[in-house]
């Protein structure tokens, strides 16, 4: 057991394996052990399985801490700096694809509440603080950056604007601040942070920017937005590549289907109006401006005035004969014929038109000649047709305004 | 095909300019032309940042009533269309930063909350022939996956996907340059595939 270095032994007491033995001198080479600070002596005093993963952190063992914390970091403590290297690297967007390959990678990053949910709480300060630095750590991004585009030895002026930028993001700090431990724990966040771990964002970020924005036109492709020239490229290069038609293909379902969803789920809306209205000082959302009945009827009144409107009204009903009357009225051939007597005339003209076989052989009476000729429409004026409420008049024209005009008057019909 | 498309434009944009004026004019009620006129578009757009009728509605109740009371700020030879929605998506994306600060309930519990309105429950009916019902789940899985993304590619594949915009409209809207109106709508769509292959 002595012989087992303090690595070995807290590997066994975070495996829950070690006997109080292994626990104990295990204590005793954390009590010396200068790669610790003062601060950490004591961290198996409580919580052992617990603290002993973090102190293997620290020691810079991988994963010391295990599984479920690298999760949690991964899933929830984001990384933000993917603006601020879009920023410095390409001030002016003349990258777009990279840039948003940077933030489609890196994403927003940034240290949130539900980190410490993950990480358990109930465990003791120093090793949240351990755990966090082995699997966050200080980012160092730029290098990083700067020496996958080739500009690592640059010092150039863009070098600068990135450092200057992006710099080291600490996560450990705004875990601390998060937990209210930043004062009381200062020291051990200083003591872990002198041995800041990296972490690689920037290789997914890259191999995304070479990869993924390759091809970027398929999608502009899709949307109608590639220039001639680029319609030419885009379709140079589709040409039995399998695998840009795929994409095109999926990225058109995928479009597709996102509407039928929205519609679907959304369904219609209306009557935003009436909610709107309101709000912007209409009190009643039906209302019409300028419309008032009265106010209405009483114009169109004053504009009318008093209008003869018989002669109009029988120049649509009578056509032509009553808008220009005949210097001279001709004799009507059957003079006989007068308004009374209208409704047998019609009746029997009704039958001659229809040529009602019922009629033939009726009573007649004896005043009507057994041939009764009509005056065509043009040789008739009528100045004046008066007829009772419940009388329905109706007018018959056979065959052009030449024809008979026949006025049926029916007392039976009530309008 | 183009020219029949941006002559439509042109007239409904003179549509709305002619309704704007008006407004200007004091006719407070021609802004219900306008009103009736994108409503469904707006709502739509805001239900897919949203994914939930109630606050969609409100938000395209907040858009129009925001939108009038800024008019003054409006210039009338910008497009009427592309303020609203710049609005409309601002204050769907401000609702989803309060959700998410909230975080009182899951998207789950949300949607139980809402079953009283029978959309849920419609969802779900277990009646509904299989091809309906598949239907319907690939419908919430793209919408889940909607909700994966990060808002600024929201924003975008539901411009483009939805309302049918260009680039340059995007633009407009979001305030980015063109080209990061391309790429971005690549890595959402690229991550929308990547998401619906791992549900299906």
């Amino acid at each position: 057991m002595h012989g087992m270095a303090l690595e070995q032994l807290l590997n066994r007491i975070r495996d829950g394996i070690a006997d109080d033995a292994e626990l104990e001198r295990a204590k005793e080479l954390l009590a010396s052990d200068a790669r610790f600070p003062d601060e950490l002596r004591d961290a198996l005093d409580d919580e052992p399985v617990l603290s002993a993963p973090a102190l293997l952190s620290c020691l810079g063992v991988e994963d010391g801490f295990g599984a479920m914390l690298a999760g949690a970091i991964d899933a929830e403590a984001h990384v933000s700096v993917a603006d601020s290297v879009i920023d410095a690297l390409f001030p002016d967007e003349q990258q777009p694809p990279v840039a948003e390959a940077v933030v489609a990678s890196a994403g927003d990053i940034e240290i949130t509440a539900k980190v410490l949910e993950d990480l358990a709480l109930e465990m003791v300060d120093v090793p949240i603080v351990q755990a966090v630095e082995a699997h966050a750590g200080q980012i160092e991004i730029v290098a990083q950056v700067l020496a996958k585009v080739g500009m690592a030895d640059a010092g150039l002026p863009i070098a600068q604007a990135v450092e200057s930028a992006a710099g080291r993001v600490d996560l450990v700090q705004p875990v601390l601040t998060a937990l209210g431990l930043d004062d009381v724990l200062a020291p051990v966040a200083d003591a872990v942070r002198a041995q800041a771990g990296v972490v690689d964002v920037v290789a997914p970020v890259m191999a995304a920017a070479t990869a993924e924005a390759s091809t970027a036109w398929v999608s502009a492709m899709l949307d109608g937005e590639l220039d001639l020239a680029g319609r030419a490229a885009a379709a140079e290069q589709m040409r039995g590549n399998r695998e840009a038609t795929a994409m095109m293909t999926a990225f058109a379902s995928i479009g597709r289907e996102l509407r039928e969803a929205v519609a679907e789920q959304a369904g219609e809306v209306d009557s935003i109006w009436a909610a709107v209205a309101p709000e912007i000082g209409i009190a009643d959302p039906e209302e019409v401006p300028g419309w008032d009945g009265a106010l209405l009827a009483e114009a169109v009144r004053a504009e009318a005035g008093e209008t003869d409107v018989i002669h109009g009204v029988m120049s649509r009903v009578m056509g032509p004969a009553i808008v220009a009357p005949p210097a001279q009225i001709p004799e009507p051939a059957n003079r006989g014929w007068q308004i009374p007597a209208a409704a047998l005339a019609a009746a029997a003209v009704l039958a001659v038109l229809v040529n009602v076989p019922s009629l033939q052989g009726t009573d007649v009476p004896d005043n009507v000649p057994e041939v009764t000729t009509f005056a065509s429409a043009t040789e008739i004026t009528v100045n004046e047709l008066s007829y009772a409420e419940n009388v329905t008049v109706q007018v018959f024209q056979a065959e052009g305004e030449e024809g008979p005009l026949v006025i049926w008057l029916d007392e039976e019909t009530s309008l | 095909m183009a020219t029949v498309r941006s002559a439509a434009s042109e007239a409904s944009r003179e549509e709305d300019m002619e309704m704007l004026r008006a407004v200007n004019g004091g006719d407070a009620t021609a802004y219900r032309g306008l009103v009736e006129k994108y409503q469904q578009r707006v709502y739509s757009m805001a239900y897919g940042v949203l994914r939930n009728r109630e606050d969609a509605r409100d938000v395209t109740q907040d858009a129009f009533v925001k939108a009038y009371k800024n008019l003054h700020s409006f210039r009338l030879e910008s497009s009427f269309y592309t303020w609203l929605y710049r609005i409309a998506m601002n204050l769907a994306i401000d609702l989803t930063r309060k959700r998410k600060r909230r975080q009182t309930s899951s998207f789950d519990e949300q949607i139980a909350t809402r079953d009283g309105e029978g959309q849920i429950a419609e969802t779900h009916h277990q009646d509904s022939p299989s091809k309906t019902l598949e239907r319907k789940q690939l419908y919430s899985k793209i919408m889940d996956a909607i909700g994966k993304l990060p808002e600024d590619q929201q924003q975008v594949i539901l411009l483009r996907e939805l309302e049918g915009l260009s680039y340059r409209e995007i633009s407009d809207i979001t305030g980015i340059p063109e080209g990061t109106v391309m790429s971005r709508l690549f890595y959402a769509r690229k991550k929308l595939q990547k998401l619906l292959a791992a549900e299906r």
